[in-house]
């Protein structure tokens, strides 16, 4: 696609840092002037389409190492992404409040994006930036608050809050925990106690024939996130500004849905960005508005892809599951160089791909539903099912669990998921922890993928 | 003389054991459950026996490992270990879990992947702000553990049972609590290691058995140390009945005058409310227990410290944690930090290669609080 923007993408491929640098050059200059953050303002800082290069240079080296989709809708996407800690300063500068939303992953976004002039962010996503930045600051700094070694990587987050230069000191944190993992609602009490104040919010464990009194609950939480908001901002939350706000949630999400079905059935997006789409529905990256735009021209691109049949990866590539989000992005490329391509995605995060019903008469309600179908709140083997669905859907060759060595939901549930899967599906899997950050996949994890991939390749030779 | 040795103890529970296999006989339900936050009182009202599988080694953690990962924390290993090898485990006809900290959560899940036993999963809100709305959903909870167990006994909770539970159980944990005002005493008169012991026994015998065997210890109180011994407090994971050995370790040189620990004093602290309806006053007592670490915000817990160490005159802390056991673990720090205490962090995996290395690390925190 491309029409629109009078600009048109090359054939889809991946393409490296470097190639992307040049390609960058044939981009018109009106072009790179179009897109700003925070619509409609149009102000000559706040444009963020650049070239990887730019944010290598700033500090996200691993650009270096990655493949990226070549089109225009895609360097759009690094661009956001990569600029949204500049976006969060300027939000501060522009007199937006800005909002940590901790631990529930979709739903505190929601509401928060609701109230004009709210931006809510998930320090949650900062969990990349060491293997963004392939340096341990972010961790040190964590281990020297109480949380090193043996643990998920999403103790980066208090390093970043540590630091006070990633994002500003926020406005107001609101912390969700209760069914969730023990590592981030860790991080959330060492941040509790640097700050001082906090708002807690239970997330309550998914229990069957419960839903009713469970999201009374829920719904008695987010009305006193509510109180806090409308007490921080001067802004009376009404029913309408709630109902907008799902709206505008929903279309994200319902983008992201036709994204992922295009991606994993099509071939029209590479995994890696996919995966970067899927965690958009947390916080849109800090820009609701600007990121529906970026969905609106991602699904254009992969939309004129297959009505053009121009995959970007070979629709005959090895078909493999995944489950838990790789922290390292180098590991989805690196299967896709291997002949591989993602067809389906369990990444704990469906409590923000849930669609949040707009027809019922309490809105609250219906975003406190939308949490219970939370990947984390409920069973391991309902996560194992969430996966094995669009697995057996997609005809997937091979499941890949990555894990965290030390993670509280990884050592409990790794193994019931693994045999779970493995006596449903029948298919190899193979299950391993991703190492710490320097800036490049470790030997071993690079054998056993590849191992992992030969045998899924025999097996399938085995069949035709 | 001690208030009651380890012998006596392990006596006891043989005694148990054999008496346990008498009543199942009968067609007595055993209900096992894990975690201080379990309303004992409704599972005893149910006309089941309660028992608290509170035990925990190196040996059960490694067979755990069949089932969970080596990063699984060693308490929840040893707990799938333990249904293997240790008698009482095997007596349980049900299970009990509270959804506590994440890994406490999923053990249900893989119990019942490999042992295939009735279990019910309690769900306690993780926030500790007692919010109506979670005290309320928390007592929904009460009472759906009360329908299980009725499909479990064939009996029905009635409130006048649950009542009398109370009462007994209130008196169990007051009788304990008021030995344990010994501990406060200088010197001290009542050891650590007993308080533990009697713990011990008030989850493991019927509570009326229990008192009655507090009673009859409790007559003879002895001082057990002299005045220079340094006087610390033990917080942390939960410390297994196996791990008495580390107690006392720490008791050669020192006084353990106070804890933190869900199998110690917040085991016992405490009373539920007699008046009013009796599923309300557990769905408070339980909601508000001083809380463990893993609960949010944990501040009261730290409270409970301050109050401890200005009440019992605690010169320094020993911190026992478990390996990858986040919630306490990850507190070590800010704890430091902020009591204002010399602190000793002990992080283990119930290995006891490390014992000599412990024992001079105890050894000269000890000698440094003197
Ligand atoms: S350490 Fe906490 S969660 Fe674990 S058994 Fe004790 S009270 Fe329960
Ligand atoms: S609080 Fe710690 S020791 Fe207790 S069950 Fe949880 S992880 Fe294990």
């Amino acid at each position: 696609m491309t029409a629109d923007y009078g600009y048109q993408d090359p054939r889809p491929a991946r393409i490296t840092f470097d190639e992307w640098d040049d390609l960058f050059q044939r981009i018109p200059d009106e072009l790179i002037e179009k897109f700003h953050y925070f619509p409609p303002n149009n102000e000559p800082w706040s444009k963020y389409l650049f070239p990887p290069q730019t944010f290598a240079i700033y500090g996200a080296r691993h650009l270096r190492r990655l493949k990226f989709d070549n089109s225009l809708a895609a360097l759009r996407l690094w661009g956001f992404i990569n600029n949204e800690s500049e976006r969060l300063f300027r939000a501060r500068q522009m007199g937006k409040k800005v909002i940590a939303v901790m631990g529930d992953l979709g739903p505190l976004a929601v509401i928060v994006n609701s109230f004009p002039d709210c931006v809510a962010f998930y320090p949650d996503c900062w969990w990349w930036t060491p293997f963004a930045m392939e340096s341990k600051v972010l961790l040190d700094a964590a281990a020297q608050l109480g949380i090193g070694e043996a643990t998920c990587f999403s103790r980066a987050a208090l390093g970043a809050f540590a630091k006070h230069s990633y994002f500003p000191d926020p406005d107001l944190i609101i912390c969700a925990t209760g069914a969730s993992c023990d590592d981030y609602s860790g991080v959330e009490s060492l941040v509790a106690k640097m700050f001082g104040k906090v708002i807690w919010v239970e997330t309550p464990l998914r229990i069957c024939g419960e839903t009713a009194q469970l999201t009374q609950l829920l719904t008695e939480e987010y009305r006193r996130v509510i109180t806090a908001l409308e007490q921080l901002t001067g802004t009376k939350m009404t029913e309408t500004l709630l109902l907008n706000g799902i709206e505008r949630s929903n279309r994200v999400r319902q983008l992201t849905h036709r994204l992922r079905s295009l991606a994993y059935e099509n071939c029209t997006l590479p995994a890696l960005e996919t995966m970067m789409i899927e965690f958009g529905c947390l916080h849109y990256y800090s820009d609701i508005t600007e990121w529906t735009a970026i969905l609106e021209h991602l699904l254009a691109t992969a939309e004129y892809r297959l009505k053009g049949n121009l995959p970007i990866l070979k629709p005959d590539s090895l078909r493999l599951a995944w489950l838990t989000p790789p922290a390292d992005p180098l590991l989805l490329p690196y299967v896709e160089e291997l002949g591989a391509r993602v067809v389906a995605t369990e990444y704990v995060i469906n409590q923000a791909l849930t669609i949040i019903d707009t027809d019922a008469d309490d809105p609250l309600g219906a975003i406190a539903r939308s949490m219970l179908a939370g990947s984390l709140n409920g069973t391991s083997r309902e996560r194992a099912d969430l996966l094995i669905a669009q697995a057996e859907m997609r005809k997937a060759e091979g499941v890949i669990v990555s894990a965290i060595l030390g993670g509280s939901h990884c050592a409990l549930e790794s193994k019931l998921i693994a045999t779970h899967i493995k006596q449903r599906l029948k298919i190899p899997l193979l299950e391993f922890d991703v190492a710490p950050p320097k800036g490049e996949i470790d030997r071993q994890t690079i054998t056993r993928i590849e191992a992992f991939m030969e045998l899924v390749r025999s097996k399938r030779c085995q069949k035709s | 003389m001690a208030l009651i040795t380890r012998e006596e103890v392990e006596v006891l529970r043989a005694e148990r054991i054999e008496e346990l296999k008498r009543l199942k006989g009968e067609g007595k339900k055993v209900v096992g459950y894990f975690c201080q936050y379990v309303p004992v009182e409704l599972i005893f009202a149910a006309g089941a026996i309660p028992v608290r599988l509170a035990r925990g080694d190196y040996f059960s953690s490694v067979r755990g490992e069949r089932f969970l990962r080596p990063d699984a924390c060693p308490f929840c290993k040893s707990c799938l270990g333990k249904f293997e090898t240790d008698p009482l485990y095997r007596l349980t006809d049900a299970l009990v879990f509270v959804n506590t900290c994440d890994m406490m959560r999923r053990l249900p899940e893989a119990v019942s992947a490999n042992i295939k036993i009735p279990i019910f999963q309690l769900y306690l809100p993780r926030t500790a702000e007692p919010f109506p709305n979670r005290v309320q959903g928390f007592e929904r909870q009460i009472m759906l553990l009360k329908a299980w167990l009725t499909g479990l006994t064939g009996a029905e909770v009635k409130e006048e049972r649950v009542l009398t539970a109370i009462t007994q159980y209130n008196s169990l944990r007051q009788a304990i609590s008021q030995i344990d005002e010994g501990r406060a005493l200088v010197p001290p008169r009542v050891k650590g290691s007993e308080i533990f012991g009697l713990a011990l026994l008030a989850w493991l015998l019927e509570p009326q058995k229990a008192s009655r065997v507090l009673l009859r210890h409790s007559s003879t109180p002895t001082s057990t140390s002299n005045y220079s011994a340094p006087r610390v407090l033990l917080a942390g994971s939960i410390l297994t009945e196996e791990e008495r050995d580390l107690i006392e370790l720490i008791e050669e040189g020192a006084d353990i005058v106070a804890d933190v620990v869900c199998t110690g004093a917040r085991f016992f602290a405490g009373s539920v409310e007699l008046q009013g309806n009796p599923f309300t006053s557990l769905a408070h007592f339980y909601f508000n227990r001083i809380p463990c670490a893993y609960r949010r915000p944990n501040d009261l817990l730290y409270d409970k410290l301050k109050q401890l160490i200005l009440e019992r005159a605690v010169q320094g802390i020993i911190y026992k944690t478990l390996l990858y056991c986040d919630p306490w673990r990850f507190e070590a720090k800010f704890l430091r930090q902020n009591l204002g205490l010399p602190v000793l962090e002990i992080d283990g995996d119930y290995s006891q290669t490390n014992r000599e290395q412990l024992r001079t690390r105890i050894e000269a925190f000890v000698e440094m609080l003197k």
